[in-house]
């Protein structure tokens, strides 16, 4: 009887870890920025490019993270020229990879 | 004819400085970025009431108005705006003993302006910087509105039907628990119809401080800003077919409380300018107070 359970489980997590997916996180840093209005037009800036799924600022961090699309690989200085396209200044990234 | 001339604070505190568009000062401009591409747009409601008159005349001018601002990103350190303003402006005046209201309604001058950031240094959760600014005000407005009395004041008018260029430099230090603006700024005033508005040299402070939340959350939490600022104001006599007028013009220094709760999409916000000094030529008209409303927005 446990094994048939064991087996139900894991045929019901097998499409799950199938479809399960890499995607790539920059967290990077954000000078000049100080106010909730700002960060606006600095998501929207992000969010433009076309490998970013999403982009979203943590103030208190002075940073913000940026999602890339799954099929996509960062590019730093991509997002760098965002930041000052945006009216702030870029400051040092990491890279990380989440499972969506 | 003084006697119909409303207060040298009327049309440029009415109006206001072109205003900023972003977290910012509620009375005058800001440095604080636009981002390229972007767009930042303002609806501000202003309202004035200026009724202790020295004079016999007893005149009262009650001005509201409802002023427009689009900005928009040119790059990262250039921004432009288009400012539009509808504007309704009310006198009572006692002449040779009888009470008489005249008034005018109508969108005033458009005006544009640029804005360049001269110097930015940016920290982690701070910035400051200096963006001196140009703009020119096109005489859009009508200014040859008419009642039953002939035609209306210069300084009831919608419009002015002149030229005017204005120019200043502002600097903006900001943190998360504050904000502090200054600005220096001139505008000269030309002739129309006659009639020369004096020039104007102001002064402006603004300290935004945050009163809630306490500490910063995830995320990008909103801000409530207590708010007070100042503005000094200098304006210079005004003119009449080359004759200055010697009831016009002086200097007034407001102090202005209020609030302002700042999301990362809008801003709700609002102070009352309170003149606790004024130093007015002759017989000009003081303020009693100007309360300003608005919203700001960016998409």
């Amino acid at each position: 009887m446990k094994k048939i359970a064991l087996v139900v489980v894991a045929l019901l997590w097998l499409p799950t870890a199938a479809w399960a997916v890499d995607q790539e996180v920059v967290d990077i840093g954000v000078s000049g920025l100080a106010c909730p209005f700002c960060a606006y037009g600095l998501e929207k800036n992000l969010s433009k490019l076309p490998e970013v799924d999403s982009a979203e600022v943590n103030l208190a961090a002075k940073s913000a993270r940026v999602l890339i699309k799954a099929d996509h690989t960062a590019d730093l200085e991509r997002i760098k020229q965002a930041i000052v396209k945006a009216g702030f200044t870029p400051g040092e990234a990491t890279t990380s990879v989440a499972q969506e | 004819m003084r006697l119909f001339f409303a207060p040298a604070t009327s049309v440029a505190t009415i109006i206001g400085w072109v205003g900023s568009a972003w977290g910012a000062p509620v009375t005058f401009n800001t440095a604080l970025p636009v981002g390229g591409g972007e767009f930042v747009a303002r609806e501000l409601v202003v309202s004035s009431e200026s009724g202790r008159d020295p004079s016999t005349a007893d005149r009262s001018v009650n001005t509201t108005s409802l002023t427009s601002v689009l900005g928009y990103g040119v790059t990262p350190k250039l921004a432009v705006f288009g400012v539009l303003t509808y504007v309704d402006k009310d006198l009572d005046v006692t002449v040779s003993g009888n009470r008489v209201n005249r008034s005018a309604s109508g969108f005033g001058d458009a005006t544009v302006f640029g804005r360049y950031t001269l110097v930015q240094r940016d920290r982690p959760g701070r910035t400051f910087r200096v963006a001196p600014f140009l703009g020119v005000k096109a005489p859009t407005g009508e200014d040859d509105k008419r009642d039953g009395l002939g035609r209306l004041p210069a300084s009831l008018q919608a419009g002015t039907g002149a030229w005017d260029v204005f120019g200043g430099v502002v600097a903006t230090y900001q943190v998360f628990a504050f904000q502090a603006d200054g600005q220096v700024s001139y505008r000269i005033n030309n002739n129309a119809n006659g009639f020369d508005p004096g020039d104007e040299f102001r002064l402006d402070g603004s300290l935004q401080y945050r009163l809630w939340p306490k500490s910063l959350g995830e995320g990008v939490p909103s801000f409530l800003y207590g708010v007070l600022e100042t503005n000094l104001v200098y304006r210079d006599n005004n003119e009449m077919d080359g004759t200055t007028d010697n009831n016009s013009g002086g200097t007034t220094l407001y102090l202005s409380p209020g609030l302002q709760y700042v999301t990362k999409r809008w801003i709700l916000e609002g102070v009352v300018q309170l003149p606790v000094i004024q130093n007015l030529n002759g017989d000009a008209l003081e303020n009693d107070y100007v309360v300003r409303a608005g919203i700001r927005f960016n998409f």
